[in-house]
């Protein structure tokens, strides 16, 4: 008996071990499907930046000796589209931030670069000697970036092993230089574009006087929150683009916090702790109601007259978008969100970013074109409901005035926009009624 | 047969209760005729939103009925003036589950539902505006011209975001990640323009302690 016993634990013992080497082996062999898996996309997405880089540069090279603005605007155009492939090639690979960062930049702006200049061509400039000597330079950058990563190519083995992978991608700061290009001189363009120094540098204009104490806007605080110094509460400072004064507060059982600018002591945002789980759209009725609180809001905190532009319906509350409003003409760039509580239509947050931002004391052109001579540059078939004086703001930060019409075409809303001097169609906007709300496109 | 009788009867209740949820469902539509503590609610959130104008007294009248019928017309749900799950859910009555908790399905819901789940991994239990400066940093990475240009881009990209390394973006993220993500991607920024953050207890990463600090929102440090 003791030793059939014994047998059967040798016999269970072995069918264990036989058992978990198989299982062993099937692990390890899928774990390795999975790396040639992995390494083949990762492969993949480094050929592809190898492609997309050279016909950029390809591309470029084409613009700087072609002549004849039909064909610089379709290459230019050709440019930006093979710059959002390079940019997609490049943010697939394994590789963080700190390694792709200068390439992103540099790919990104070439692009935006050779998109401004396509819309200087769109509205009837031509290009300068200046903007070729760019291209150029900027076809020479593509050549240096393309030779140096045929290089880490080459260094690395085969495609595909994960020794070469390693080897280009893995992030330690060491293996990290494969591709770094830190020390690679890119052009510095200069142009206005969403991508440009200039846009991404930008600084408040309507901010105005000198730095208030943190007692001085901590009065501001508690005079636009209607409630008393003593429940205010300093939380430290935000040292962003506007530089503020940060306070919590409670009101009506409820939390508060205000963030004051530094300069000229303004309101840059304040905001309830209100959190509602609904979000369905009032009635138009109602809506009505929660556009006129937000506006009443703004007359009585010092804000002006203003039209609600567009809104969203989230979480019991109503997100608008207002636009103030003066000498007639609708100032789009200094949009101010509200947000105000649904149920009890009380306004509970507010976002003056961009108003401290752009707003400014701004002389406006006297229309050259009439309404009905602007409305003659619109296509016939658009029903026109409403029309106003707007200024918008450009991609490249610029501002124009233009007659604003809003229309219905083949059963969808269209907002265009005329400049008043030059009769230009400055921008189209398509309304969306979603679920949440209504948006522009 | 004796000890069977427990694990019987045990698996007998199971099965009972779950019987009785899904009745529970089954009952959970409210038409004409309906009244209660249900209908109430129901009807206090039409009222708040404009659709009611009769009493809020729970029973479940023409005008209830007419009022359901215009929301589900605004909301463009099946209209059949009964408040069945989609109405409930739209209403806020039954809390939203999963997904479903952001119906209509356009690209910007998607993008919507994307940055909510890193809001809600990344920063739950941080302060709300905590919560909407993480994604703030998301949207200024799309805006910068040093990182890449979508919100899928940004989010996934190699090494940017921990809790895509560790899986916890898969998480469904709450309503106040749902709206802390809306408000970002409308543009609120209480980070004030910030690229990185990083929480200084659980990073000894010397790069990202060196980036000009912005502000301190809770635990987390925002950075240029």
């Amino acid at each position: 008996m003791k030793r059939i016993h014994k047998l059967i634990a040798i016999a269970t013992a072995g069918l264990l071990i036989a058992g978990l080497s198989v299982y062993a082996i099937v692990l390890h062999d899928e774990r390795n499907q999975l790396k040639r898996q992995v390494s083949a996309i990762y492969t993949r997405a480094f050929e592809d930046l190898l492609t997309d880089v050279s016909s950029l540069e390809g591309k470029l090279n084409k613009l700087a000796v072609s002549s004849g603005p039909s064909q610089h605007e379709m290459l230019l155009v050709d440019v930006w589209r093979q710059a959002g492939e390079t940019e997609g090639a490049i943010s697939a690979l394994p590789v963080s931030f700190s390694g792709t960062e200068q390439l992103t930049q540099f790919v990104n702006r070439a692009g935006d670069y050779c998109r401004a200049l396509s819309r200087k061509l769109a509205f009837g400039e031509t290009l300068t000697k200046g903007n070729f000597d760019e291209i150029k330079k900027l076809a020479d950058s593509c050549r240096d970036i393309y030779a140096s990563l045929d290089a880490v190519w080459r260094d690395g083995a085969y495609p595909g092993d994960t020794a070469f992978l390693s080897s280009v991608y893995m992030e330690t700061e060491a293996q990290g230089a494969n591709i770094d290009f830190a020390n690679q001189e890119f052009p510095r363009l200069m142009y206005d574009g969403p991508f440009s120094e200039s846009t991404e540098n930008k600084r408040p204009e309507g901010l105005s006087g000198g730095e208030v104490t943190l007692e001085k806007a901590a009065r501001a605080a508690a005079k636009f929150l209607e409630i008393s110094s003593d429940a205010l509460s300093p939380e430290g400072e935000c040292d962003g683009n506007i530089p503020c004064y940060n306070f919590a507060a409670e009101k009506d059982g409820t939390r508060l916090r205000i963030f004051i600018t530094k300069k000229g002591g303004k309101v840059l945002w304040f905001m309830s702790g209100h959190d509602g789980g609904i979000s369905a759209v009032p009635t138009d009725e109602k809506y009505e109601r929660l556009s006129l609180a937000a506006q009443k809001f703004l007359r009585d905190k010092g804000y002006g007259e203003s039209a609600p532009s567009y809104a969203q319906f989230y979480n019991g509350l109503a997100l608008i978008n207002l636009a103030p409003v003066e000498k007639d003409i609708v100032l789009y760039p200094d949009l101010i969100k509200v947000w105000v509580d649904i149920p009890t239509e009380t306004v509970v947050g507010l976002d003056a970013n961009n108003y401290l931002m752009s707003h400014q004391s701004r002389g406006f052109d006297t229309p050259e074109l009439t309404k009905e001579q602007a409305r003659e540059k619109i296509n016939g078939g658009i029903k026109i409901n409403k029309t106003r004086l707007a200024l918008i703001p450009l991609e490249s930060g610029a501002e124009r005035l233009c007659w604003e019409f809003t229309g219905s075409y083949n059963g969808r809303d269209y907002i265009i926009y005329i400049n008043v001097k030059t009769g230009v169609e400055e921008d189209i906007l398509i309304i969306l009624h979603t679920n949440d709300g209504t948006l522009v496109m | 047969m004796k000890s069977l009788k427990k694990p019987l009867a045990i698996i007998l209740i199971i099965l009972l209760a779950v019987f009785s949820y899904g009745c529970d469902i089954a009952a959970a539509s409210y038409r004409m005729g309906s009244s209660g503590d249900g209908v109430k609610e129901i009807q206090r959130r039409l009222s708040d939103w404009g659709y009611y104008k009769g009493k809020v007294d729970g029973q479940f009248g023409a005008l209830t009925q007419d009022a359901v019928i215009a929301f589900q017309r605004k909301h463009r749900i099946t209209v059949d003036g009964v408040v069945g799950a989609q109405t409930a859910e739209k209403l806020g009555v039954t809390p939203p589950s999963g997904r479903s908790g952001n119906s209509g399905g356009s690209n910007n819901d998607k993008d919507v539902y994307l940055l909510a789940q890193l809001c809600h991994s990344e920063a739950r239990g941080e302060p709300y505006e905590g919560m909407v400066a993480v994604g703030a940093v998301v949207l200024n990475r799309i805006k910068s011209s040093k990182f890449p240009n979508t919100m899928a881009k940004v989010i996934y990209q190699s090494g940017a975001f921990s809790v895509v390394d560790d899986g916890q973006i898969n998480m469904a993220p709450d309503s106040a990640a749902l709206r802390a993500a809306r408000d970002a991607i409308n543009g609120w920024d209480p980070s004030g323009g910030a690229l990185f953050f990083y929480n200084p207890a659980k990073t000894q990463n010397k790069w990202i302690r060196s980036r000009p600090v912005l502000i301190t929102i809770g635990t987390h440090i925002f950075c240029k």
